[in-house]
């Protein structure tokens, strides 16, 4: 009962947070009125591409698809391997989640490029690729966490291998997988932000667009709300993971 | 041998990385050939580059794969990984030897690069040598060899020369110098991080550890700074630093500005912290009491239990911190060059901006193999000072 009410009282903070998130990047006027005060020598204060809340949605969706793919293969991955007729390919799956995130981001997204061009499908592809390896990691460390008595147990009440897998594994593990869900989605808010280089657009933009033109105002207006959403999605993925673990 | 099914020794592990290694040389692009280094890459495959090259190609592969059936012997399957290893340096090989050759038959300022099919190669023969060092799990010296080996070729491949005229390598030649600074610079701006990193993390990993006080507000900052994105960072530090450089002209001296070093520093510094910060507290509470006890037994002084009973156990889960902070730092760095930073980076956004993919090419292989690097060797250290009675995973997430 007590960790229930924590639960509600972190949901409800973080309800307050997102609604004033979201005040604050429709508020154009007003970030208007304090760049221009801050900067009174700035002649443009608001970055041209479009509207904060635009940014925001497109940095969304760059985030929303890739990390939404390197789910569905991360978990998928991860659950092949260990199961009897992918095991031989454990130790590879293993070996190249934890190689592959010694590759820094910038760089897998820079190699992007060559391959795919410019654009947003370049970046959805790089950050398809590093964000798939932190949840194939925890999905294999999650299921190879259920411990192999509890698996004989329902073995032996007579539950077949896709049984226990939807039924012991997977449940068991889904907080684990979560964690990975959270880091990978995480690191590619922020690789989403370097993706502007390449033209993704999103909130990479205005930073971009700052630090070329030496425009304090950009800057401030990509950076803040850059630092916010990341926090936020943070803050969510987290609550859901432990809500899971109460579970 | 772990992977048996029946009586047929098949390593389903190699099988794959063999499959993949069929594929490279009848991939539609093996290299590619393009009119001026910012044109668009015309593909094409290694037959047409050379059928002599095709075939041994081919040949090699069916070699590595009669190899890989009877892996169960130790000696065929230090064989297939060392085949397998050498491959792609020998497609690179080939592509730097026929580059001369294609280049001028397409024009003045023709540039040949390495394509699909050729990165493919490079993918198969990590897969056949990761597949040979886990049947060889008991021969240190053969698993050596199968790193060691490819490395030491494609080493020798880049000193030759042989190489000089594919796209890449005329870029580095054209900024030697510079390359080797940026390397140098790239090198200290990381090795500075993360010096500064541990000066300030491993403190406050210590006092977390003493008080709940300090650990709540500590760990509540160096996670949000995790959570941060890089470039947003940089960009909220450029302008408070453009103004107190404006303000105090001492610093403007010093090199301290909105843009260059002084902001990259900081925000390296910053994200240092948490694996750092994390690590020395986590390996403060692995130490078991009794151990401390047992050492205060036996009449130890507080400064022999300190040396020889805490510091042993706590630093492999430190140097992990630091591995995992360091690896991080080759890549911020690399993001740095956005804010006048220098370093690799350079190259990359250079290339970027001139839409020159063999120049982002010269900044992003070096930054990659930088980290494969940095991550090798504190492993190593970590593996020297692991003292031999203490097998803590020092496994680290982030």
């Amino acid at each position: 009962m007590a960790k229930k009410t924590i639960s509600r009282k972190s949901w409800i903070a973080l309800a307050v947070f997102a609604g004033a998130f979201l005040l604050l990047i429709s508020s154009t006027g007003l970030w208007e009125t304090v760049l221009s005060f801050i900067f009174p020598t700035t002649r443009q204060v608001l970055h041209p591409r479009g509207t904060l809340l635009r940014l925001v949605g497109e940095h969304l969706w760059l985030v929303f698809v890739s990390s939404g793919l390197a789910t569905i293969f991360g978990v998928g991955i991860g659950i092949v391997v260990t199961r009897p007729f992918g095991k031989q390919y454990l130790p590879l799956a293993t070996n190249m989640s934890s190689l592959g995130q010694t590759f820094p981001p910038v760089a897998v997204l820079a190699l992007a490029v060559p391959a795919l061009g410019f654009g947003f499908r370049p970046t959805v592809v790089a950050l398809f690729l590093y964000g798939i390896l932190p949840i194939i990691r925890n999905t294999i460390a999650g299921i190879q966490s259920v411990s192999s008595e509890v698996k004989e147990a329902a073995f032996g009440t007579g539950m077949s291998q896709l049984q226990v897998l939807a039924k012991i594994e997977l449940p068991l593990s889904l907080r684990v997988i979560m964690s990975g869900i959270r880091i990978s989605a995480v690191i590619n808010i922020g690789t989403a932000t370097v993706g502007a280089t390449i033209g993704a657009g999103g909130l990479g933009s205005p930073i971009i667009a700052g630090l070329v033109g030496e425009n304090p105002a950009f800057l401030l207006q990509g950076a803040i709300p850059a630092a916010l959403l990341a926090f936020l999605i943070d803050s969510f993925l987290g609550n859901i993971e432990k809500s899971l673990s109460a579970a | 041998m772990k992977n048996t099914s029946g009586n047929l020794s098949v390593n389903m592990m190699a099988i794959l990385g063999i499959a993949i290694m069929f594929i490279s040389p009848i991939f539609p692009g093996f290299i590619s050939v393009s009119e001026t280094r910012i044109s668009e890459p015309i593909p094409v495959r290694l037959a047409t580059v050379s059928v002599v090259a095709f075939l041994a190609i081919v040949a090699t592969t069916f070699l590595t794969l009669i190899f890989s059936l009877y892996s169960r012997r130790n000696l065929l399957s230090f064989l297939m990984g060392i085949t397998g290893g050498l491959l792609p340096v020998a497609g690179f090989a080939v592509a730097g030897l026929s580059a001369g050759r294609l280049a001028e038959a397409t024009g003045p300022f023709a540039r040949v690069s390495p394509s699909s099919g050729l990165w493919l190669a490079v993918l198969a023969g990590y897969v056949i040598v990761f597949a040979a060092m886990r049947t060889l799990e008991d021969n240190k010296i053969m698993r050596g060899l199968l790193v060691l080996v490819p490395v030491v070729a494609i080493t020798a491949l880049l000193l030759s020369g042989l190489l000089a005229d594919l796209s890449i390598m005329k870029e580095f030649a054209n900024r030697r110098e510079r390359f080797f600074s940026e390397f140098a610079r790239h090198m200290m701006i990381c090795a500075g991080a993360v010096g500064f990193g541990a000066i300030i993390g491993i403190p406050l990993g210590v006092f977390s550890n003493r008080s709940a006080r300090v650990e709540k507000p500590v760990f509540a900052f160096v996670n949000f700074i995790q959570t941060v994105p890089g470039v947003a960072l940089f960009g909220l530090l450029v302008a408070p630093l453009a103004y107190l450089s404006r303000a105090f002209p001492v610093l403007r001296q010093l090199g301290i500005g909105g843009i260059g070093w002084a902001p990259a520093m900081i925000a390296l510094v910053l994200y240092s912290l948490l694996p750092i910060t994390r690590n020395t507290y986590a390996s403060l509470k692995a130490i078991p009491a009794d151990t401390v006890e047992a050492g205060v037994g036996m009449g130890m002084s507080k400064r022999q239990v300190l040396f020889r009973i805490e510091i042993p156990i706590s630093l492999p889960i430190v140097l992990a911190g630091v591995r995992t902070a360091a690896i991080q730092a080759v890549g911020n760095t690399a993001m740095a060059a956005i804010i006048g930073a220098g370093g690799l980076g350079v190259f990359i956004f250079q290339g970027l901006g001139q839409a020159a993919m063999d120049l982002v090419l010269l900044g992003a292989i070096p930054v990659v193999l930088l980290a494969l690097f940095v991550d090798g060797l504190i492993q190593l250290l970590i593996g020297i000072v692991t003292p031999r009675g203490v097998l803590e995973k020092t496994d680290d997430k982030t």
